[in-house]
């Protein structure tokens, strides 16, 4: 049996590409003011992998004379049993003419065997015209369903859509509202459910599909959940160092790496949605410090600076080679006292790396030039302003329609999280302030993220 | 990758590839799931059906065809293994060498080679004893090494990098073990070889010193309980009184206490120093190794895989499909915008027109005569047949309608009726795709047709 395929069909721009973006989560599909941007049909397969294909989703050109286009066919038709043979004519005779070429090309597909899923923009007027295209439609015999897609503004948009109804509701069951604009998950799978009204044999692999898709869709709140608590752990332990002293140099490169950082996990976020336009939002600003957050780095072994470290490892390895090799007898020609000076060096070169992030550091603190550290943020507000904007902007990507041509504004808000019953949150707040999270703690940690992410797979 | 699916039978990931893994969990941190899903999907369907650890294994190397770790892991080993004979050599060499005409004090060989081992195996023995047996090994050096590689190859995942690795504490301690005891095996031997050169090439005395107030018998008895796993298969390797007696040597005196010995008999001590090394030093070396070994195998094989939420998401990128969408061939894109014609003047004021009018618009003849001074002669039909008449023609589409074909149809009709230079005026009752309709009659091609809107 072959998967089920729907040809999303109507007048010209009318919002049947937005209805294909939205169904397929593809935000790259061509969506063109100008009328007749799609001249091809465009085949968008639900797969799992390279083999399983469940179901097809079939963009098409819009009608653009279906007036004419029927009037031909009514001319050639003689009774209702000859009108699908009628409309295979017609897209037979004119293929390939210049003439009806969109026509020809969204109905080849439906003759074809697809279902149809007939796209309106319910705010407009329902014409004559258009009734020649559902007219047309009926003849060719094939299933099918209305979604009204309201677009256009109109100041009787509800009488429109009222009498929309009421005449597609004549040539297709069922009749949904479906903004293309402002669905979400939840809303995509109905209409999947729906389409198993279409054809008996079609419930299986679509029943299959609205299960994979779910499963899907709640993977992307794990892993978002992981990428969000992540990065808030991160930049709430986030120490930026810094040589340069001067002026703001050090909080400037700790601003810049914390919204650089930010600007990658959302990125991942929005990835995971596939998403490819970045939400925008105001610039992170952090919250004052109440306290020093600026600070010379000092760091010392057993009291000793890097030097000095470095001066006593290395005498006394040469002391301990220098024993050996007495009792070698002298055999060892030295070599001890130069193995246990080399070994005494690295040992406290080691030791003085434990507290330094880089062999530079160790050799500017060993040349005796301090370093600068700023960070981490010492405001208990910083830990929950990171998380606030990391859960409003995974709220907005989750929800926001592949179809819209713009992307979500964020608006950062607050949402007293801190004073919610949320204990593992608080724990890992808590923890975070004073070092890393273990794996358990992180664990937990992701738990919390994910219980708030809200679980909206229907 | 064709030895990795070699493989595949093996029940753990061995440490090489494990950091091999933990490196590229690193590098991929700030990768986009969507690549990552992609790039490891086709190395799972290369990978065919396996198990999780060597699906692992092969994917560490898919990712890091030079084996970089692993020849590391190789290097350092085999150098710990070099350094273990060279020094185990020249220590024996050392030792076994005549200072200034002496013989060879049995009683140094003894302290630096079978005490010092023995004392260093108590206390391996000691760190052994908790229950944790491996608990008490000192990693603090190999966590550095490991912590400094780590801020080279990620420096901002430094402290995810140290929380990931003590997950692979237990590993790397056996790791650590098993290396060191390579090196003391290898030591051991270097010994041996060097002591078996030096006995059979060259000529070496041997007696025992001490200041120490030691009795001969309580000296021989000393060295009797030292040799006693072997006395009763190899005798001739276990001393006798009369050799502790007759090997005594004054130090002071510079010449040995009895005067009986003789340089043959002063050569009877290098069996039983031989067999003290093999026995205290090669033997409990080479059982630790393989206990090291084995513990290492069972501490890899233990490593739960599918409970790490990274090594988890690798198998499961690996070997699972997600739903998605694939779309085909777009087809050709939009025309290239048309050039933009500067729109001709209007017609002056006073003249009569044709007014063409499709269900649903409500355009009065006022609108038309107050936007541009014309007079509606006649209405149409979009249906109805042109009439040639004298002034502009007007049409007036639904003004949420986009120029489709069916409006340019009745355009090419009113134009033959009406001749190349008449005006044809689109006319909108709302601005709102006032834009889309100047740029699709552009395309037409007319230059006497133009659209304008109300408001």
């Amino acid at each position: 049996m072959s998967a089920p395929e729907f040809v999303v069909v109507g007048h010209v721009n009318k919002g049947k590409s937005t209805i294909v973006s939205t169904l397929t989560e593809n935000d790259t599909l061509r969506i063109d003011p100008l009328p007749g941007t799609t001249k091809e049909v465009q085949r968008i397969e639900a797969r799992l992998g390279s083999d399983r294909v469940y179901f097809s989703v079939l963009d098409t050109p819009g009608f653009q004379d279906a007036p004419a286009a029927f009037a031909w066919m009514q001319a050639r038709s003689k009774s209702a049993a000859d009108r699908p043979g009628v409309v295979a004519d017609f897209v037979r005779t004119h293929r390939g003419s210049g003439e009806f070429a969109d026509e020809c090309a969204l109905l080849q597909p439906v003759l074809d065997g697809a279902s149809i899923l007939y796209v309106a923009d319910g705010n407009v007027p329902f014409l004559g015209d258009y009734e020649a295209e559902l007219e047309i439609l009926r003849w060719t015999g094939a299933a099918g369903m209305a979604l009204l897609n309201p677009i256009q503004e109109h100041p009787d948009a509800a009488r429109n859509t009222a009498r929309w109804k009421t005449a597609l509701e004549q040539y297709f069951k069922p009749v949904l509202d479906f903004n293309g604009h402002e669905v979400g998950f939840r809303e995509r799978l109905e209409l999947l459910a729906t389409f198993r009204q279409l054809r008996p044999d079609w419930k299986a692999p679509l029943d299959e599909a609205i299960e994979a898709f779910r499963a899907d869709w709640e993977r992307r709140r794990r892993r978002s959940a992981e990428l969000i608590a992540d990065f808030t752990a991160w930049a709430a332990r986030f120490a930026q160092e810094s040589d340069d002293a001067v002026a703001d140099a050090p909080a400037r490169k700790y601003q810049e790496e914390l919204r650089s950082r930010e600007a990658r996990a959302r990125r991942q976020v929005e990835d995971l949605y596939r998403h490819h336009r970045g939400a925008s939002e105001a610039e992170l600003v952090l919250p004052p410090a109440e306290g020093d957050i600026f600070a010379e780095q000092t760091w010392k072994v057993f009291g000793l600076s890097p030097g000095k470290l470095l001066l006593a490892g290395t005498t006394s390895g040469a002391v301990a080679g220098g024993w050996v090799d007495a009792h070698l007898g002298g055999a060892s020609m030295g070599t001890g006292i130069a193995v246990g000076a080399l070994g005494g060096g690295v040992w406290a070169l080691l030791q003085s790396a434990k507290r330094l992030p880089s062999l530079r550091r160790i050799a500017r603190s060993v040349l005796g030039k301090k370093t600068w550290s700023y960070g981490p943020h010492p405001n208990p507000q910083f830990f929950w302003l990171l998380l606030d904007r990391a859960l409003e902007h995974h709220r907005r990507i989750r929800s926001w329609s592949h179809g819209r041509q713009d992307a979500p504004v964020l608006q950062s808000v607050l949402r007293g999280l801190e004073s919610r019953d949320t204990g593992p949150l608080r724990t890992a707040a808590a923890l975070l302030r004073k070092r890393d999270l273990s794996p358990a703690e992180r664990e937990s940690f992701v738990k919390a993220v994910h219980a708030l992410l809200g679980g909206d797979a229907a | 990758m064709e030895d990795g699916i070699a493989r595949m039978g093996r029940p753990f990931v061995d440490l090489p590839d494990l950091l091999a893994v933990e490196h590229q969990i690193l590098r991929d941190h700030a990768a986009l799931d969507s690549d990552l899903r992609e790039r490891d999907r086709r190395i799972g369907r290369r990978l065919g059906p396996a198990g999780d650890a060597a699906r692992l294994s092969a994917w560490a190397r898919e990712m890091n065809p030079s084996s970089g770790t692993r020849r590391a892991f190789r290097a350092a080993s085999f150098l710990l293994v070099l350094a273990g004979l060279v020094l185990g050599a020249g220590a024996s060499i050392g030792l076994l060498s005549l200072d200034a005409g002496r013989p060879i004090n049995v009683f140094h060989f003894l302290v630096w080679m079978v005490g010092l081992q023995i004392l260093l195996l108590v206390v391996l023995a000691l760190l052994l004893l908790p229950p944790r047996l491996t608990r008490w090994i000192p990693l603090d050096f190999c966590h550095d090494v490991l912590r400094r590689v780590l801020v080279r190859i990620a420096p901002e995942e430094t402290g995810r990098a140290q929380a990931r690795l003590a997950r692979l504490e237990p590993a790397i301690r056996w790791a650590l073990l098993a290396r060191t005891q390579a090196f003391g095996v290898a030591f051991n031997l270097g010994v041996l070889t060097a002591a078996l050169l030096l006995v059979t090439f060259s000529d070496r005395q041997f007696c025992w010193s001490t200041t120490l107030q030691l009795k001969n018998a309580f000296f021989h008895g000393l060295v009797d309980a030292v040799a006693t796993p072997w006395k009763a298969l190899l005798p001739a390797a276990a001393p006798t009184p009369e050799l502790v007696d007759l090997t005594r040597y004054s130090t002071t005196d510079g010449a040995y206490l009895h005067p009986g010995a003789g340089p043959k008999l002063a050569g009877g001590w290098w069996p039983f120093l031989l067999m003290a090394v093999a026995v205290y030093g090669l033997l409990p070396r080479t059982l630790v190794l393989a206990v090291a070994a084995r513990g290492l195998r069972v501490a890899l094989t233990r490593l739960p895989l599918r409970d790490d939420a990274e090594y988890s998401r690798i198998l499961e990128r690996l070997e699972t499909d997600l739903p998605g969408f694939a779309a085909g061939p777009a087809g050709p894109g939009p025309d290239a915008p048309a050039a933009a014609l500067p729109p001709g003047p209007l017609p002056g004021r006073g003249l009569s027109c044709s007014l063409v009018i499709w269900e649903g618009v409500d355009v009065p003849d006022s609108a038309i005569e107050t936007r541009f001074g014309w007079r509606v002669g006649r209405r149409f039909k979009p249906g109805d047949p042109p009439a040639v008449g004298e002034g502009p023609v007007v049409l007036a589409p639904p003004p949420w309608e986009d120029p489709t074909t069916s409006y340019r149809r009745v355009v090419r009709a009113w134009r033959e009726a009406v001749g190349p230079d008449r005006l044809i005026l689109v006319f909108l009752a709302h601005p709102g795709r006032r834009a889309i309709w100047d740029q699709v009659l552009r395309r037409w091609g007319d230059p006497s047709l133009r659209v304008e809107a109300a408001g």
